[in-house]
């Protein structure tokens, strides 16, 4: 599903940052797995350019057997789009929508009409517990439920791949517990391939993979 | 095709930010508000000028007498002069055929003096002054009540007067004035009209609003003025251009009256060609003045309404940035934010219309009541209004246009970051 060789990434600069170092890293559809290190050792990185929000110097990274290089903007959207769903730390729900609104967002970019895709944002703000708070705007919700909502919201359009990134970094235990159960769920339920990233050991704990990063290489990787 | 769905998002974003929606908004609605404004006054102001100038015929020659200032010839300065019929007959005799009408005025007992004037019950000091019959034919006025001096009134030198509007309501309050009699120093005369001056722009003789008009001849003979006259306005006939003579007139009766060529203040010498002409260019003057003060206004709103595009799109960079992460093609965000643009300064732009139109009419349909103003039927033409408008729109297109482009210049993950 996600095939990484020889991966470089340099951030430019007076002093560049070179993040990425030669990055192999092959991940099969289905999997639940989760990168740690520590900040600045190019996780967050490996998880932008695997999401196509960034790009890389060099190397090869094909996603779902399509070379990822030099994509046009169009062909960047439909493919983030059709195939893969993001979860921030920061939730990223845009403010002046409410939570139906912000589930049905990605849904409105594949051209459903309105009503269906409202429908289907119900549904799965139902599947994560918010069906009662569709109508609340982020700012009257909680962190957890926030992120609950951002779930739903990568969840609508069945992506091959979900991206999270620290996406229990804002949460308290009990509630972080809860977000992972839900991720847990749906790579066990959908087979939908799941990558974590965190700097939490127990949440990389609760994945069937654990990809340890530390100065812009892959240092350790176990099952 | 019509995309409801589309242009439901565009409404709904909109509609919930309802603070940089307005504040968009009134930045277009005030633009051409304020230009409509201006270019509405500056079409009454020429069309004003134009109506109050109307009735008066260029080929036209003016003289005022006045004190002179220099001593010349023997005699002291500050000697009154002023033009009688022998002066007259001098300037057909030299320039046979040249004086098509004349209109003449006469101040009474002497320019610029106030007399004494009663009713029955009360009294006020005005400026009192004979006219021709046809003054009404070079100075703007307009007869309220009764008629102006006529031609039997001159010939049998009739104690008759036409009273201002104001003083026939400081002598008659409440009472028509036409029909009653007036009293001057040693005389009554029966009042047989009331008049206004319609023009704030031009009076030839005393202001005709405040003061008590006679026949010349009977204020010539009343006050033993025989064949004077301080003001002579001459219509020229066509081969006699009043650019061209009008100095010559007065050489003329500078020579007969013994006045120093140089003492420019002993004569108001007027061109009434050139007076037209001087206002003509104060009035396009004026008019694009008030053009660029309108387009000034305009370019504010432009700038405006560009800075709060640009800020409220930079702020959205991030939300641009999660809608890209979420497969919206950078198109679609484009179309989004310039429709956006599009909806607001249109409808802000039609409601600035409105209100303008709406404004100016109300303005020009209160100056319709109100005669003597400066300004004529203000109105904003069509063409002017919808050019304003489009340039508005285009210039808000262009300000949504240029940070959403950057906005999407950049790559998703740093329009993510975006705070």
């Amino acid at each position: 599903m996600i095939d990484f060789k020889g991966i470089h990434k340099t951030y430019p600069g007076e002093v560049p940052l070179h993040v990425l170092k030669g990055v192999d890293l092959h991940i099969d559809e289905g999997e639940l797995v989760s990168i740690m290190g520590a900040s600045g050792s190019g996780k967050s990185t490996m998880l932008n350019i695997m999401g196509i929000l960034d790009d890389y110097d060099e190397g090869e990274y094909r996603l779902a057997g399509k070379l990822v290089r030099n994509l046009d903007d169009r062909t960047e959207a439909i493919y983030r789009n059709k195939l893969i769903g993001f979860i921030f730390q920061s939730f990223n729900l845009i403010y002046y929508k409410n939570a139906m609104e912000n589930v049905a967002l990605p849904l409105y970019y594949r051209g459903v009409k309105r009503k269906e895709r409202n429908d289907l944002a119900m549904e799965y703000l139902d599947k994560v517990g918010l069906a009662e708070h569709w109508h609340h705007l982020p700012m009257q919700l909680s962190g957890g439920q926030r992120q609950r909502v951002a779930i739903a919201r990568a969840l609508i359009t069945h992506p091959k791949i979900l991206l999270a990134d620290e996406p229990t970094g804002a949460l308290d235990s009990k509630t972080t517990q809860e977000v992972m159960d839900m991720l847990c769920e749906v790579n066990r339920k959908e087979g939908q391939t799941v990558v974590i990233v965190t700097h939490e050991q127990e949440i990389a704990n609760q994945t069937d993979r654990r990809i340890f990063f530390k100065d812009g290489v892959i240092y350790k990787d176990e099952r | 095709m019509f995309d409801k769905d589309f242009w439901q998002e565009v409404w709904e974003t909109i509609r919930r930010q309802k603070v940089r929606s307005l504040m968009t908004a009134f930045g277009v609605f005030w633009g051409l508000l304020i230009l409509m404004f201006m270019v509405g006054a500056g079409v009454g102001f020429n069309s004003g000028v134009t109506m109050h100038t109307k009735a008066m015929s260029s080929n036209t020659v003016g003289y005022f007498t006045f004190p002179t200032t220099i001593a010349y010839g023997g005699l002291e300065r500050g000697r009154r002069w002023v033009i009688t019929d022998a002066d007259i007959q001098a300037i057909e005799q030299k320039f046979p055929g040249s004086i098509h009408d004349q209109v003449l005025v006469l101040e009474v007992p002497s320019p610029g003096e106030t007399q004494l004037v009663k009713s029955d019950s009360y009294s006020d000091m005005v400026i009192v002054a004979g006219a021709t019959d046809n003054y009404p034919s070079i100075s703007p006025l307009r007869i309220l009540d009764g008629r102006f001096i006529s031609k039997f009134d001159l010939i049998e030198s009739r104690k008759v007067c036409v009273l201002g509007e104001h003083l026939a309501a400081k002598l008659f309050p409440g009472q028509e004035a036409v029909g009653k009699d007036v009293h001057l120093e040693g005389f009554s005369c029966k009042v047989v009209g009331v008049m206004r001056k319609t023009s704030p722009l031009f009076h030839m003789g005393p202001n005709e609003s405040e003061s008590l008009y006679l026949p010349l001849s009977t204020a010539q003979l009343l006050y033993n003025h025989w064949d004077e006259q301080n003001i002579a306005l001459f219509h020229l006939n066509e081969e006699y251009p009043s650019d061209k003579y009008y100095r010559q007139f007065g050489d003329l009766l500078y020579q007969r009256h013994s006045i120093a060529p140089n003492d420019a203040e002993a004569m108001f010498q007027v061109d009434l060609k050139a007076q037209l002409s001087q206002m003509s260019v104060v009035g396009d003057g004026i008019n694009l003045l008030l053009w660029l003060v309108g387009l000034g206004t305009l370019l504010a709103g432009l700038i405006g309404i560009a800075n709060i595009m640009m800020v409220t799109v930079k702020e959205r960079t991030q939300e641009i940035g999660v809608r890209r992460a979420l497969g919206a093609m950078p198109s679609a965000i484009i179309r989004q934010i310039m429709c956006e643009s599009l909806v607001l300064t249109l409808a802000a732009g039609i409601a600035g219309l409105v209100a303008g139109f709406w404004g100016v009419y109300l303005v020009s349909s209160r100056l319709a009541t109100e005669e003597g103003s400066l300004f004529d039927n203000p109105h904003v033409p069509f063409i002017a209004a919808i050019a304003a408008l489009a340039v508005l729109v285009a210039g808000g297109l262009l300000a949504g246009w240029i940070p959403a482009k950057r906005a999407l210049s950049i790559k998703a993950i740093e329009a993510l970051r975006e705070e």
